[in-house]
Parts: C-alpha cells; sequence; structure tokens
C-alpha cells in the first residue's frame, strides 16, 4: 500500500507539469499585450510605448516563454506565486484573503449535498415506485433542470426581498450560508440522488441480496451493510468525477452572492486581467483535483476488498 | 417436520400466468434427507424461496407449508424473520450468493449475531468450529469471497447455514458448476450434517448417493415421490424412467422434445407429449396414485388399479 501510494506521487509528477504549463501559459493565449494592460492600469490610460517597454522588462516579459516559465514555476514551488498586477499585493496573500470563505461554502455545499443525495437516493430505491420515490424524482428532475443562476436570483427574491429572512448577498455568518448552500446544493445533488437509487436498485437484484434475507437480517441491515457497501463503489467514481462541477459551480454561486471567495476572487481577475491571479487559481484547482483522484483510488481499497494495491 | 400442502406459486408477468410451482404437496420427515429432482426450470429452486418467503413481489402464492405446526405462509414478515436462518436455514447456489466486500467469516457469523445477540467474537468462535468440521482453515474467515474457489465457496455456503443450528436445511443445486471430485467431498459432507434436508438439484447421481427420499418435478408438478432406493432401482413415473434412461451409465437416452411452457402448459397430464405410453385418459388431469409409501401422479398407475379392482 505505501509503495503504491509512493507510485501514484510519483505519477501526479508529469501531470502537473501539464498542469502548471497550461495554466502558465493562459498568459500568452489570452488576445492583448500584457505589459499594455499593467502601465495602463498604473500610468492611466494611453501610456508610452517607453513606458511599456519599461513595464515589460520590470515584468520580465520580455525574456523567451520557457525561461520565464521555469523562473515563475521555480517561485510557485516554494509557494511564490508572484505579486498582483492590480492589487500590489503578493498573489498568495489575496487567495489566503478569499480562502476560507470559498472553503466553508464548498465543505457546507458537499456534505449537504452528499447526504441528502445518499439519504434520499437510498429512500427511493427501498420505496421503488412508490410515492416517495416519485417526489425525489420530481425533485431531482428540477434541480437538474432548473439553472443555478436562476434559482439563486429567485431565492433571494422570496427570502431576502419578499420575506426579509435572510440576506440577499455578502459573506458572514450561518445566515449569510443558507441562501448560497442551498442553490448549489439543490443542482449538484439532483443527479446523484438518481445515481444512487439506481446503484442501489442494481444491488437489491444481486443474489446475495435474497441470500442474506435468508439470514432473517433485518431490511435495513440487508440495505444498509450487503447492499449500500456494494453499491459505494460506482457512487464513490461518480462523485469524486463531480468535484469539478462543485469547483465550477462555485464560480457562479459566488458571483450571484457577491461570495468573497475563490470563485469570484477568479472572474474579477480574469475581468482585469491580472494574469498572475487567474494562474494560481488555475493551477491551484488543476493540482486539487489530481489529489483529490488519488484520494478516491486509496478509498476504494477501503470499501473494496477485491482492489488491493501492491501486493 | 415440514408439510406442503396443495402449494401453488404463479408469476404475473407481460406474457401471462407462469405457473412455477403448480398443486405440490410433499412431506419432510424428522431427519431425514429428501431430495428434489428435475431439470432447470421446472420449479424447484421456486419452491425452496417459496418455502423462505423470499420470493419477489410479483409471485402469487397459495396452498399451505406446515413447519411446527404453524403455516408459514400466514405468518407476519417479522415471525418470518425469526424463522429464516434460525430454524429453516438456506444453503444458496453458489455463484454470486456470497457478499463480494463482506468477509467470509462475518457473513457465517451473521445469522449467529442476528438471532442469538451474541458478540462478534463468540459468533466467530463457533463459525471457526463449523469451518474446521467443513474442513476450511479458520484463518481464511478474514478472506473474502474472491480468495475462494468455487468448491471452497460452495463449503463457505454450508458453513452459513449451519452456523445457527437450524432445524432443517434447504440446500439449492449444491454441486452446481463443481466438477466431480469437489461433488465427491460435497456429498462427504452432507453426509456428515445430521439435520433435516431439502436437497434441490438436476444432479441424479448426487441425488442417488445422499437421499433418503426423492421427489421428481416436471413443470411445475411433482409427478413421483419414492424412497430413493426403489426410485433408482424401479421409477415409477413415465418421466422419471426418462430421466433415469438419460444417464450415461443406463444408455444415455435423451427424452424426446422439450420441457412446455410454464405459462400455457398442456391439460392433463403436463408429460403426455413426450410419454411414449400416453393414453387417452392422459388429456384429463392425472390423479395422484399411492402405492405402499410411494406416490405418483400418472392415470397408467390409476388405470392399473382400477384394473385390479375389477379383478
Amino acid at each position: 500500500m505505501k509503495r503504491y501510494i509512493a507510485k501514484r506521487l510519483l505519477q501526479t509528477i508529469p501531470t502537473l507539469f501539464g498542469v502548471s504549463l497550461l495554466s502558465f501559459s493562459l498568459l500568452y493565449l489570452f488576445p492583448g499585450d500584457p505589459a499594455e494592460f499593467v502601465a495602463q492600469i498604473r500610468y492611466g490610460i494611453e501610456p508610452s510605448p517607453q513606458v511599456v517597454e519599461e513595464v515589460r522588462r520590470e515584468l520580465g516579459l520580455n525574456e523567451p516563454f520557457l525561461i520565464r516559465y521555469v523562473h515563475w514555476l521555480s517561485h510557485v514551488i516554494r509557494g511564490n506565486f508572484g505579486i498582483s498586477w492590480t492589487e500590489g499585493e503578493p498573489v498568495i496573500k489575496l487567495i489566503m484573503q478569499r480562502f476560507p470563505a470559498s472553503a466553508e461554502l464548498f465543505f457546507a455545499t458537499f456534505a449537504i449535498s452528499i447526504a441528502f443525495a445518499v439519504f434520499l437516493g437510498i429512500l427511493s430505491a427501498i420505496y421503488k415506485d412508490k410515492a416517495i420515490d416519485h417526489f425525489c424524482r420530481i425533485f431531482s428532475l428540477l434541480g437538474i433542470s432548473i439553472p443555478s443562476f436562476w434559482l439563486g436570483l429567485m431565492l433571494i427574491w422570496i427570502f431576502s426581498v419578499q420575506l426579509h429572512l435572510l440576506p440577499a448577498f455578502g459573506y458572514g455568518g450561518l445566515r449569510h450560508l443558507i441562501l448560497p448552500v442551498l442553490t448549489w446544493s439543490f443542482s449538484f445533488m439532483a443527479i446523484k440522488t438518481r445515481f444512487v437509487r439506481s446503484c442501489l436498485i442494481e444491488e437489491l437484484s444481486k443474489e446475495y441480496v435474497v441470500v442474506a434475507r435468508a439470514k432473517g437480517l433485518k431490511d435495513r441491515v440487508v440495505v444498509l451493510r450487503h447492499a449500500f457497501r456494494n453499491a459505494l463503489i460506482p457512487i464513490i467514481t461518480y462523485f469524486s468525477l463531480s468535484i469539478h462541477h462543485l469547483i465550477i459551480g462555485s464560480i457562479m454561486v459566488e458571483v450571484v452572492f457577491s461570495w468573497p471567495g475563490l470563485g469570484s476572487l477568479l472572474v474579477e481577475s480574469v475581468f482585469k486581467r491580472d494574469f498572475p491571479v487567474v494562474q494560481a487559481l488555475v493551477l491551484i484547482s488543476g493540482v486539487m483535483f489530481v489529489f483529490v483522484n488519488i484520494a478516491v483510488d486509496l478509498l476504494y481499497a477501503v470499501i473494496d476488498p477485491r482492489i488491493r494495491y501492491g501486493e | 417436520m415440514l408439510r406442503v400442502e396443495n402449494l401453488k406459486v404463479h408469476f404475473k408477468t407481460e406474457l401471462g400466468i407462469v405457473k412455477a410451482v403448480d398443486r405440490v404437496s410433499f412431506d419432510l420427515r424428522e431427519g431425514e434427507k429428501f431430495t428434489l429432482i428435475g431439470e432447470s426450470g421446472s420449479g424447484k429452486s421456486v419452491l425452496a424461496q417459496a418455502i423462505l418467503r423470499l420470493l419477489p413481489e410479483n409471485a402469487i402464492v397459495a396452498g399451505k407449508i406446515i413447519f411446527k405446526n404453524r403455516n408459514i405462509l400466514e405468518l407476519s414478515e417479522r415471525e418470518m424473520r425469526k424463522l429464516r436462518g434460525k430454524e429453516i436455514a438456506w444453503i444458496p447456489q453458489s455463484q454470486n450468493s456470497l457478499n463480494p466486500v463482506l468477509s467470509v467469516g462475518f457473513q457465517c457469523a451473521e445469522p449467529l449475531i442476528e438471532h442469538f445477540k451474541v458478540s462478534k467474537r463468540r459468533a466467530f468462535s463457533r463459525v471457526f468450529k463449523i469451518f474446521k468440521f467443513l474442513g476450511i482453515e479458520s484463518k481464511k474467515a478474514k478472506n473474502y469471497p474472491h480468495q475462494f474457489s468455487g468448491g471452497m465457496k460452495q463449503r463457505v455456503l454450508v458453513a452459513m447455514g449451519l452456523s445457527a443450528e437450524p432445524e432443517l436445511l434447504i440446500a439449492d443445486e449444491p454441486t452446481k458448476g463443481l466438477d466431480a471430485n469437489k461433488i465427491g467431498q460435497i456429498i462427504k459432507i452432507f453426509k456428515k450434517i445430521n439435520k433435516t434436508m431439502l436437497i434441490i438439484t438436476h444432479d441424479l447421481r448426487f441425488a442417488d448417493k445422499l437421499s433418503d427420499r426423492v421427489a421428481v418435478m416436471y413443470c411445475g408438478e411433482v409427478v413421483e415421490i419414492s424412497p430413493a432406493k426403489d426410485f433408482f432401482s424401479s421409477p415409477l413415473h413415465p418421466y422419471s424412467k426418462g430421466l433415469l434412461d438419460s444417464l450415461p451409465s443406463r444408455g444415455l437416452k435423451p427424452i424426446k422434445g422439450f420441457q412446455p411452457s410454464m405459462i400455457d402448459s398442456p391439460k392433463g397430464c403436463k408429460f403426455r407429449e413426450r410419454c411414449e405410453h400416453s393414453i387417452e385418459a392422459c388429456k384429463k388431469t392425472p390423479p395422484v396414485i399411492t402405492l405402499n409409501d410411494r406416490l405418483v401422479r400418472c392415470w397408467l398407475y390409476a388405470k392399473r388399479r382400477e384394473i385390479e379392482k375389477n379383478v
């Protein structure tokens, strides 16, 4: 197992190189001259060509691509993502300022939607084609088809504008968290509920389930201990693959609710062409995704005894 | 000990009503090994699952199954659960009957933990004893089903059935998918088990070596019940004769034609169309004739008895 983990970590190195190369190239893929933007920000509209050249040299933009990439990477490895062009502050500081808000929203949504998806999925599998199942089906269908930005605005209109119960936007205590989490979970859990249901229904039709019942076990034990543990394998794969939906979704939800997280930082930075920040955020989300995948692979071995690494 | 009276199990399907078990009556005597013989699809396994009430929801069950003076079909689900595994245990067919993500030891201990509320450790020590009795190393209890061969899996299933010391064991096709050598081992194991057993098989030689009495099922009906010795030396029903004649040791003569569909099976004797001795009377439902301690459902014997009476 330890050898397997070491092997997997080594294997991530080429992937991480690719991710870093791509996020670094963003600067070159975007149209326009970055030196001009920075000069505009610093010295007002229409800077003279000399000023632009000066800025270009200062930012090191005159150097060849590869040298700049290596330079950037060597700093990034040490946790230095450079200085924000617009804020004049270290990128890492900006990110750390926004990180707690994003993490709060991310984990609250993740936990709530997984818990509900599993709970409703199990319920609708057990009561297949009964009222509860139909209710869950409609619920999921709505979650899939209603766009989150619209749902977010509607919730703001109902709970903030009309009922004055919850704040419409901003970051603060638990009350601020409710609407964004509700909006985001509703769509995130929708397909997952259906997925849990169909995985569990498939497992419930297997021979070992009848055998478990033949032992005189209670239905609850048969479903949870026997069928659900087997259904977990595809469920975990699917849930982990959907984490990038969560990362992408965060951008939209944070913008709608003016949530001061990394998603809204990314959008702001893109509009301001603050490339060091964009590069850092793209790199961080890519790296996160790689490590989530490793964690999931290791989780398989915990759940499924047929998967044993490096033995 | 167990008396099945006029049992009918019908399934409602889109194609029509499948009469999987039709007007079946037999009784199991304390301590005997009673074998149900029949081709695949003759309703044997459905009969076994009907006794444990493990059939899917679309099954319509009528008749009586009397176990220790109680009609199983009238018990509540709660009472039924207390019966399953503890008083009547099921040894399922080998493939896929074990849960792939639970250790075999735990799966064998489950009935004990459920019915006697013993600790996991005590249940396991009992499982070790049964494993020893069946020739499974106790250290294998920690292993998972995929680490076992077919023959070993079959032993584990037997251990699972035996663990809570049931009064009646129902073994469903215990030799399915095993080679001759492994079948020999299963015969030895079954001979060692001193319990009332209902064995379901299509393996005639297996039935010959093991059973005290034999019932032959054809197209959902029991056509003959005889002591094993008499059955294998002089079968009564033409179908029984056909079955025995199809054995390699007895000339390898297959029965002509195919088993009719259970949806619209022929009226009268269901074997009529394949039977060499069929007479005009066979178009009517044949009576069950008692000859000493043997039963046969065939007009030939009714005629003979009538003739004897008249003389």
